[in-house]
């Protein structure tokens, strides 16, 4: 089937259908014209004007050749799939031709912002009162468990209807023949999109079965999404039943609305930021081993290091997520957008970092690092909130372990025991890619002898340590104090001082989610972060 | 990203401002490269205004770096922002570069 022109539907002789297919992103959906010899009907208007204009275009030329729009269907009122209904005059002038499920055609009557997506993307809502809203009301069950309804066509095939409800109260699938229109089906599971303001779970549950077993009772060919290409069936009915054990798993997500749209963008920018230094720092300390190697006339392993991360590849990702949030904050995207390119990007780098052939070379506490804040920021795109897994801890024993990854003296014994050449040069490459920039003396301490025990995350807790004490040895700073001190013995409280501000605002703001991750509360003046951490009582 | 040439007690300085990335590193080397085959002396980068760096951005420094350094010829590197001589220090790349605070006391030192 071929986007843009008009196509026959095999199996009927007069029935041609004219898709519009779009990339998938949340500006527009795709929109599909369908016409016989003397009606038309639109499925989705979608939300761009140059779409528009092409819609209007078509249904102009059907109209001088006798075939009028008839319809105009909707799988829902989401804003992407509405929006041009609602803001387009030529369009509204065919309110009174536009079939949607009742309670979506109460979403485009009052102009609710928050069913209808329009607020959480920015976008106006012009109420409209449509003239052919579905019925469903009577009830009726097909063997499916989807309540349909027939919408006459042409003489000889009717339209069915199925509403689908899940992914908002008035989604609707509409079947012509062996084609289904299953609207943002395939996406009802999806982070971002599951929790939306009017998605159910069990309402998605119910859908999707529906869908299955209406796809085998109907040997249904094709499903032509609401966004992307369409889909041969079995593949479709594949993703469906896979998406069905996605959605059961989702348990007590957020709710998607503009704050937590805000929040999450603004946390997965924090941590995009980091992800971006620490990807920085191991494709840079892969091209300082490959010189060195070279400059050490081992060329051959100097290419070998050099292929293990795709550096331009990755560099070109973390270029493009700037280059869309710095548009971001000119105001041409939503918060929602960018957390979307966030997770899009955070997700793409994470499939392309080797784990198992960097960690033969790069500190492992980089590579820990990075997972982490990718697990971090799936975790809340999600919809959860990232776990913190708290046990009882001593503060100074943790604190002697963070110490040890800094001042621990480097292993010479795989440079003195290599036995071969493969191994000796083995060891200088583990050798060069754990760079010290903590110098001897740098960090102080001053602890009460016995701290009581504390609950917190301990390896949050050292990860966010080693990161900061890394990050400010390399700022610049020339030393930092750490003071754990517990005054009245109910609490305990953990400072770091560096000896002067060295961090900007977002890493700062990254290590203050950092730090109270860990169980702790976090407090920050002049890069004096300070976390405190209730006592955990030994009970008797 | 922009590169301006400016002279500092008879020396002449590339003074480069804005982001090193993918997509302005390749205009990047070439002025750099240009720059360098135009000059004697050592290459001296005021990065005052240089915001970001990345991965492209050093290893176009270090091809430029290994094609001078046969003439007995470095880059040297003054006035880095903390976040950026960060990366250099995380990365090695501090070891490969001289890096001095101002391009004054970078100057002076070559003068001594």
């Amino acid at each position: 089937m071929e986007s843009n022109r008009w196509n026959r539907i095999p199996g009927f002789d007069d029935i041609s259908i004219y898709p519009i297919i779009r990339k998938i992103d949340t500006i527009s959906s795709n929109s599909f014209l369908l016409a016989s010899d003397t009606e038309c009907i639109l499925l989705d208007p979608g939300g761009l004007a140059s779409q528009t204009d092409e819609i209007l275009t078509v249904i102009r030329r059907k109209e001088e050749e006798g075939c009028r729009l008839k319809r105009i269907l909707l799988t829902h009122t989401h804003i992407d799939h509405s929006f041009s209904l609602l803001h387009n005059d030529e369009l509204r002038g065919y309110a009174d031709r536009v079939c949607t499920h009742p309670s979506g055609a109460e979403v485009l009557r009052t102009g609710d912002t928050g069913i209808s997506q329009a607020a959480l993307l920015g976008r106006e809502m012009h109420p409209c009162t449509i003239g052919m809203p579905l019925l469903f009301s009577e009830g009726y069950f097909s063997k499916t468990g989807l309540k349909e309804e027939e919408i006459p066509f042409t003489d000889d095939i009717p339209i069915i209807a199925y509403h689908t409800p899940g992914h908002s109260p008035d989604s609707v699938c509409y079947r012509l023949g062996n084609y289904l229109f299953i609207g943002d089906t395939l996406f009802i599971g999806a982070p971002g999109v599951a929790g939306s303001v009017g998605w159910s779970k069990n309402d998605c549950i119910a859908s999707l079965q529906g869908l299955i077993r209406l796809m085998k009772e109907e040997e249904i060919t094709l499903c032509l999404s609401g966004h992307g290409d369409p889909i041969p069936a079995p593949s479709a009915m594949t993703s469906i039943a896979r998406i069905v054990d996605d959605v059961i798993k989702l348990d007590n997500i957020a709710t998607i609305t503009p704050e937590w749209a805000r929040a999450t963008a603004s946390y997965g920018d924090d941590l995009m930021a980091e992800i971006d230094k620490t990807l920085t720092i191991i494709s840079g300390r892969i091209t300082f081993i490959s010189h060195m190697l070279e400059e050490l006339e081992e060329e051959d392993e100097a290419e070998r290091i050099d292929r293990i991360i795709e550096i331009s590849a990755i560099d070109d990702l973390l270029t493009r997520y700037h280059d869309f949030s710095e548009a971001y904050r000119r105001g041409e995207h939503r918060d929602i957008q960018l957390a979307q390119k966030a997770a899009q990007i955070a997700g793409k780098l994470n499939r392309m970092v080797d784990r198992g052939a960097l960690g033969t070379i790069i500190d492992p506490m980089l590579l820990e690092h990075l997972t982490s804040l990718i697990n971090d920021y799936m975790t809340v795109f999600r919809g959860y909130r990232p776990v913190a897994t708290l046990s009882t801890c001593n503060p100074n024993a943790i604190y002697a372990e963070v110490m040890r990854s800094f001042t621990g003296e480097t292993d010479p014994g795989h440079l003195l025991t290599a036995e071969s050449e493969e191994e000796l040069v083995a060891a200088m490459i583990r050798e060069m890619g754990t760079i010290r920039v903590v110098q001897e003396g740098y960090l102080t301490i001053k602890s009460e002898e016995t701290p009581p025990d504390v609950a917190m995350d301990r390896e949050r807790f050292r990860r966010a340590m080693q990161r900061l004490i890394q990050e400010t040895a390399a700022s610049g700073s020339k030393g930092m104090e750490i003071a754990i001190s517990s005054p009245d013995r109910s609490q305990v409280i953990i400072t770091c001082t560096p000896d002067r501000p060295v961090l900007d605002e977002q890493t700062i703001r990254y290590f203050k989610q950092a730090f109270s991750l860990t169980g702790g509360n976090v407090r920050e003046t002049n890069d004096r972060i300070t976390i405190t951490y209730p006592a955990r009582r030994s009970i008797i | 990203m922009e590169i301006t040439t400016t002279e500092a007690h008879n020396i002449q300085v590339l003074k480069i401002s804005g982001r090193i990335d993918t997509s302005t590193a390749p205009d990047a080397e070439e002025i750099i490269r240009a720059f360098a085959q135009g000059e004697d002396g050592p290459v001296i980068i005021d990065g005052t205004d240089l915001q970001y760096i990345s991965s492209n951005g050093l290893r176009v420094l270090l091809t430029i770096e290994k094609a001078i350094a046969k003439e007995g010829r470095h880059i040297i590197l003054c006035s880095l922002r903390p976040d950026v001589e960060k990366i250099f220090r995380l990365t090695g790349f501090s070891s490969i570069f001289t890096i001095h605070p101002t391009v004054e006391k970078a100057t002076t030192h070559l003068q001594e």
